[in-house]
C-alpha cells in the first residue's frame, strides 16, 4: 500500500489484557432505523415479550429477554446527532434465549442464509451491510476468495487482537467452518506485524496445526490497511470499479469478528454483542469490554471506569464528551444513553481534540503523499468547495475511504475529509434525484401513452358504432325498398 | 432610449439564436435537442410552468415559446443546467409560475376518503390506486408530489407531507467556511 500513516500508541501506555463482560442491564435501547439510515418495519407490538435472539427487524435483535415498549424518539450514535425511532427493551433479568438449534452439516445454503439474516450477523466494520447478502453474491461466482480481515489499524482498538488471543482455538474453528462452507480456492488471513501475540495464538493451535488451510498474510502496521477495498486490491490485485464490491467480484473479505458471529449463528447463537475498546484519548490506557447491542452508552463508560483506574480518572476529567469510533475515524457525542451498535468499536473518553481554524491550501501535496487510495486530496479539496460533481468524479472521489490521514498531516488545517463526506452525500444525493426523475419521467410516459390508446379505441369503437348503425339503417331500408317493390309487384300478378 | 432597448432585444434575440444555432449543428435533429432539455426538467409533472408536462415544456423551449425560468420544482439548478445546455442566461425562477418547495408527497387521509375515483385520472404518473367505494392509498415512491390530485378531492382528504423523514434527508454538512 502506498501511503497510510503508521501510529502508534504511546510508548509507555498500558492495555488491560482481559475482556471484561458488562452485566446486564435493565433497560436496550433498539433503534428501528438502519445504520444507512432506512426506516425498518416489524410485526412486534408495544408490550410483547421477546427472547434474546429474537429478531424483532431486520438486522434488530433482542439482546437479551424482556418487555419490548413503545417506540420513542431516542438518542442514535450517529454522526448526524439526530434522534430516531427506538424500541426500549425492558430485560426480565432472566435472559432466556430463543431455541435455535444448531444447523446439520448438511442443510442447504439458503437455509444457511436465512440463519445468518435470523440471526442478526451484519459486518462489523461500522456501516453493517449484511453477511448473508455478502456471502451470497460470492457465492455466485465459482473461482472464490476468502479474505478473514484481522487488521484494525487505528491505535486505540484492541478488539480483534483481544478476541484473537483469548478465543483462538474459537477463531480457528470458525475460519475452518467458513472455508468449507465457501470453498475458496484460498483464504488469506491478513493481520499487522504489531499483533505478535495474536499471531502466536492462532498459530499455536492444535486444529491450525492439523490442517492449515490458512495463509497468513502479515502486514506492517500502517493505517488504514484494513480499509476493505484497499486490502482486496493489496491482497488479490483486484482493481474494484466504482461502486463495485469486491463480493461481486467473487472475494469474500470479512472481519475476523464477523467470522465468529457467523459461527456461532450456524450454531445457534444470535448476533448479540460486540468487542469493544475503551480508552482515554490520549490512548494511555485502554481496556477492552464484551458489550449487547443496545447497550446505553453511559452504562458501558461507567462500567469501564470501575474496572480501570486510568479510565475512571479520564471520565472524572471528561464527564460529558466521549468519541464514537477510533482516533481518526470517530466522531464526538455527548455522554447518554444513546446505544452502543454493531459499527461501535471503540469509544474514547474525553472530547476529540480541537481542530486547529484551517488557512488557505499551500498545496504542498502533502496530503497527496499520504492518500492510501492515491488520490490528490487537494483537487477533491476545490471541486467539493464548489460542489463541482464532474470534477469530483474526474479526481475519483469514490475511491475516497474517508481514512483521515490526509486530515492528520495538512499543515493549513483544513478539514479535508469532512469536505469529502459533504461531497460524497451531494453526489448521492444528485444520484438519487436523477433516478426518481428517471422514474417518474417513465410512469408519465406510460400514463400518457395510455391515455392516447384508451382515446384512441375510444375513436375506432365509436366509428365502429356509427358505421353500423349506418349499415343498420342502410338495410332497413333495403328491406323497406324490397317489401315495397313485392307490395308493387302483388297486384299486377 | 427606444432604440436601446431595441438593440438590447436583438442583441438578446441574437445570443439566443446563436445558443440554438450552434446545438442545431452539433445535434442533428430537434427530436434530440428535446431530449436533452427534458433531461434537465425534474419531471414532476405539475403543469406549473403552463405546460401541460415536463416534455411539452421542453418542447416549447425548444421551439423558443418559453423561458428557462418557468420551472418552480426544478428551481435554479434546472435552471442552471438549461442555461448551461443552452448557451443562454441564467434568469431567476420567474415567481408568477410558483416558488421552488422541498420535496413533498401526497397522502390520502384513508379514514375520510369516500373512494369516487376522481384523484386517479389527474395523477400524470399513476401514483394512486384505489377502486370505485373503496379506500384509495398513494405509492409516496411513486409520487411527485404535483398536487394534481388535490383539487379535484371533493371531500378535501388528500394533503402533501414532507417526501421523507429528516432521518433520511440528512446528509453531512459542508466543515464551516472560516478560510
Ligand atoms: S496538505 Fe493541505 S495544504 Fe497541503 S496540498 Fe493538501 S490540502 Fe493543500
Ligand atoms: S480521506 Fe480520502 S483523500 Fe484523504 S487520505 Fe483518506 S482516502 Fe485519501
Ligand atoms: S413546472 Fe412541473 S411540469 Fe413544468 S417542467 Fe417543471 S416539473 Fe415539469
Ligand atoms: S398522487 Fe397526487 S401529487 Fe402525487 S403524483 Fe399523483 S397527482 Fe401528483
Ligand atoms: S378524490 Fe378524494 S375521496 Fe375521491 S377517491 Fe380520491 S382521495 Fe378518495
Amino acid at each position: 500500500m502506498k501511503g497510510g500513516l503508521a501510529l502508534s500508541r504511546p510508548a509507555n501506555s498500558t492495555i488491560d489484557d482481559q475482556i471484561h463482560t458488562l452485566p446486564l442491564q435493565a433497560t436496550y435501547y433498539l433503534p428501528a432505523v438502519s445504520y444507512s439510515r432506512a426506516v425498518l418495519h416489524s410485526q412486534y407490538e408495544p408490550g410483547q415479550s421477546v427472547l434474546r435472539g429474537e429478531s424483532i427487524a431486520q438486522g434488530v435483535i433482542a439482546p437479551t429477554s424482556g418487555t419490548l415498549r413503545a417506540q420513542v424518539n431516542h438518542a442514535w450514535p450517529h454522526p448526524s446527532h439526530l434522534e430516531v425511532p427506538t424500541w426500549e427493551l425492558e430485560a426480565d433479568g432472566l435472559d432466556t434465549a430463543l431455541p435455535l438449534a444448531p444447523l446439520a452439516q448438511n442443510v442447504t445454503t439458503q437455509d444457511k442464509l436465512s440463519r445468518l439474516t435470523m440471526a442478526g450477523v451484519q459486518g462489523l466494520g461500522g456501516a453493517g451491510f449484511s453477511t448473508a447478502k455478502k456471502i451470497e453474491r460470492v457465492l455466485q461466482h465459482t473461482e472464490r476468495t476468502l479474505i478473514i480481515n484481522a487488521v484494525e489499524c487505528e491505535p486505540g482498538v484492541e478488539c480483534d487482537r483481544m478476541l484473537m488471543q483469548s478465543h483462538a482455538s474459537s477463531v480457528i474453528e470458525a475460519c475452518h467452518a467458513l472455508v468449507e462452507w465457501i470453498q475458496p480456492t484460498q483464504t488469506l488471513f491478513a493481520i499487522e506485524d504489531d499483533k505478535q501475540s495474536a499471531i502466536d495464538a492462532l498459530t499455536s493451535d492444535k486444529t491450525h496445526q492439523q490442517n492449515p488451510v490458512l495463509t497468513w498474510v502479515t502486514l506492517p502496521a500502517v493505517y488504514p490497511s484494513g480499509a476493505e477495498s484497499l486490502l482486496v486490491q493489496r491482497l488479490t490485485g483486484l482493481h474494484l470499479a466504482p461502486n463495485q464490491r469486491a463480493a461481486d467480484a467473487g472475494v469474500l473479505c470479512v472481519n475476523v469478528g464477523t467470522v465468529m458471529a457467523i459461527y456461532n449463528a450456524l450454531n445457534g447463537n444470535a448476533a448479540i454483542d460486540r468487542l469493544i475498546s475503551v480508552s482515554t484519548q490520549d490512548l494511555m490506557h485502554t481496556t477492552t469490554l464484551s458489550v449487547r447491542f443496545g447497550t446505553p452508552l453511559n452504562a458501558v463508560l461507567k462500567f469501564a471506569a470501575s474496572q480501570h483506574t486510568g479510565l475512571a480518572e479520564a471520565l472524572r476529567l471528561n464527564p460529558t464528551a466521549v468519541q464514537v469510533g477510533g482516533p481518526l475515524s470517530g466522531f464526538s457525542r455527548p455522554i447518554d444513553n444513546a446505544p452502543i451498535l454493531a459499527g461501535c468499536n471503540a469509544l474514547l473518553i474525553g472530547p476529540s481534540h480541537q481542530s486547529q481554524p484551517p488557512s488557505a491550501c499551500i498545496r504542498c501535496a502533502e496530503c497527496a503523499t499520504v492518500c492510501p487510495a492515491n488520490l490528490l486530496p487537494q483537487e477533491l479539496y476545490t471541486a467539493a468547495r464548489s460542489d463541482d460533481h464532474d470534477v469530483l468524479k474526474h479526481y475519483r472521489l469514490d475511491a475516497c475511504v474517508l481514512c483521515g490521514c490526509c486530515d492528520v498531516v495538512c499543515p493549513a488545517h483544513i478539514p479535508l475529509t469532512q469536505w469529502f463526506r459533504f461531497a460524497k452525500g451531494s453526489v448521492a444525493e444528485q444520484a438519487q434525484n436523477e433516478a426518481d426523475a428517471a422514474l417518474a419521467r417513465t410512469r408519465s410516459e406510460q400514463h400518457a401513452a395510455r391515455v392516447e390508446q384508451r382515446a384512441l379505441e375510444k375513436a375506432v369503437a365509436d366509428e365502429q358504432r356509427r358505421s353500423a348503425a349506418a349499415a343498420a339503417k342502410h338495410a332497413k331500408a333495403d328491406i323497406q325498398a324490397a317489401l315495397a317493390r313485392v307490395k308493387r309487384k302483388k297486384p299486377s300478378a | 432610449m427606444t432604440w436601446l432597448a431595441l438593440t438590447s432585444l436583438l442583441l438578446l434575440c441574437l445570443a439566443i439564436g446563436y445558443g440554438f444555432a450552434r446545438l442545431g449543428n452539433s445535434q442533428s435533429s430537434e427530436e434530440t435537442l428535446i431530449e436533452r432539455i427534458n433531461d434537465c426538467l425534474p419531471q414532476t409533472q405539475c403543469a406549473q410552468c403552463h405546460f401541460p408536462g415536463c416534455r411539452p415544456y421542453a418542447e416549447a423551449i425548444a421551439d423558443g415559446r418559453a423561458g428557462i425560468n418557468q420551472c418552480p420544482p426544478g428551481g435554479d439548478a434546472t435552471i442552471h443546467a438549461l442555461s448551461e445546455l443552452l448557451g443562454v442566461e441564467a434568469l431567476p425562477l420567474d415567481k408568477q409560475f410558483g416558488v421552488s418547495k422541498p420535496p413533498l408527497v401526497a397522502l390520502i387521509d384513508e379514514a375520510v376518503c369516500i373512494g369516487c375515483t376522481l384523484c386517479i385520472p389527474p395523477c400524470p404518473v399513476d401514483a394512486i390506486v384505489g377502486s370505485g367505494k373503496l379506500m384509495h392509498t398513494v405509492i409516496a415512491e411513486d409520487c411527485t408530489g404535483c398536487e394534481l390530485c388535490i383539487a379535484p378531492c371533493p371531500v378535501d382528504c388528500i394533503s402533501l407531507v414532507p417526501a421523507t423523514a429528516e432521518i433520511t434527508q440528512w446528509r453531512p454538512a459542508a466543515p464551516e467556511q472560516r478560510s
